[in-house]
């Protein structure tokens, strides 16, 4: 049952992503689509690297790192 | 403190505006999250680019890693992209090739990811702030979502498989073949969209 919430909670956050896309999609004028707000924000070299950096680490942490212990413990 | 420099059409603005500011402590609180989990390697990088691009904003921007912003053909990008893909999805994970290709597209990102890249206004500038609001809300809600599970999982050991992290749910999808090829390459395609390749030049 708590592992069913989580996971809604996780499904919810995912879902909030898609509904705001597809507004944006609908009314760019007023709420930029993700692409375009990313063209704007990454201008600024901070944002810029600080977001690479987040992309870098997601793959680092999947792909590379150990992300769960195999012991379990 | 507010300082601006043209250099050859492209805008360099070094200050501690809202922008910088705020995503300053992103990568600090990321620092410390990773170093308090145990992530040691995982916090000294971000501590480290966290630190450099402070005296960047506190030296107006100076620190340079390359003299002029590289230029590729697309087709060469492709391939380059292509391989490092390959390598990724045939290397078993965890291991040492996974490290070295790593850390070769981290490099590469990162000095790419340095040189200043061009203003855009295409939008009104509330439409940028209303997406940029909902986005970082959205991304805080998750990451909050995120580390309340890595929380009650290490303090609840008996029920840790009632508060799932991401990598707990992604990790069975990522372990099956198709899965980890479907990952990689949509990470890299993520990458390429994050560095404007096939807009910005």
């Amino acid at each position: 049952m708590i592992r069913t919430i989580v996971v809604a909670g996780y499904l919810l956050i995912v879902a909030g992503m898609v509904v705001s896309e597809v507004i944006a999609r609908s009314r760019p004028q007023s709420f930029a689509p993700v692409d375009d707000m990313l063209d704007n924000i990454m201008t600024n070299r901070t944002a810029r690297i600080g977001m690479l950096a987040a992309w870098w680490w997601f793959g680092w942490h999947f792909i590379f790192a150990q992300t769960i212990d195999p012991l379990g413990d | 403190m507010a300082s601006k420099a043209g250099l050859r059409g492209l805008t360099v603005t070094a200050r501690w505006t809202v922008s910088v500011t705020l995503w300053t402590i992103v990568l600090a609180i990321m620092s410390g999250f990773q170093l308090w989990r145990g992530a040691y390697v995982d916090g000294i990088l971000f501590t480290l680019v966290t630190l450099l691009l402070i005296v960047d904003t506190l030296t107006g921007r100076r620190i340079k890693l390359l003299r002029s912003p590289l230029v590729a053909p697309r087709w060469v990008i492709a391939v380059v992209v292509g391989v490092l893909g390959l390598i990724l999805m045939v290397a078993p994970r965890h291991g040492l090739i996974d490290l070295v290709t790593m850390v070769v597209i981290g490099v590469a990102v990162f000095i790419l990811g340095w040189a200043p890249a061009r203003e855009r206004t295409p939008l009104p500038r509330a439409a940028y702030r209303r997406s940029a609001i909902t986005w970082a809300v959205l991304g805080v809600a998750l990451c909050l979502w995120e580390a309340l599970m890595f929380i009650l999982a290490s303090v609840m050991p008996a029920q840790e498989s009632d508060f799932p992290t991401i990598s707990v749910l992604l990790d069975p999808f990522l372990e099956w073949l198709p899965g980890k090829i479907i990952f990689i390459g949509l990470w890299l395609i993520a990458g390429l969209a994050l560095l404007r390749v096939w807009t910005k030049r």
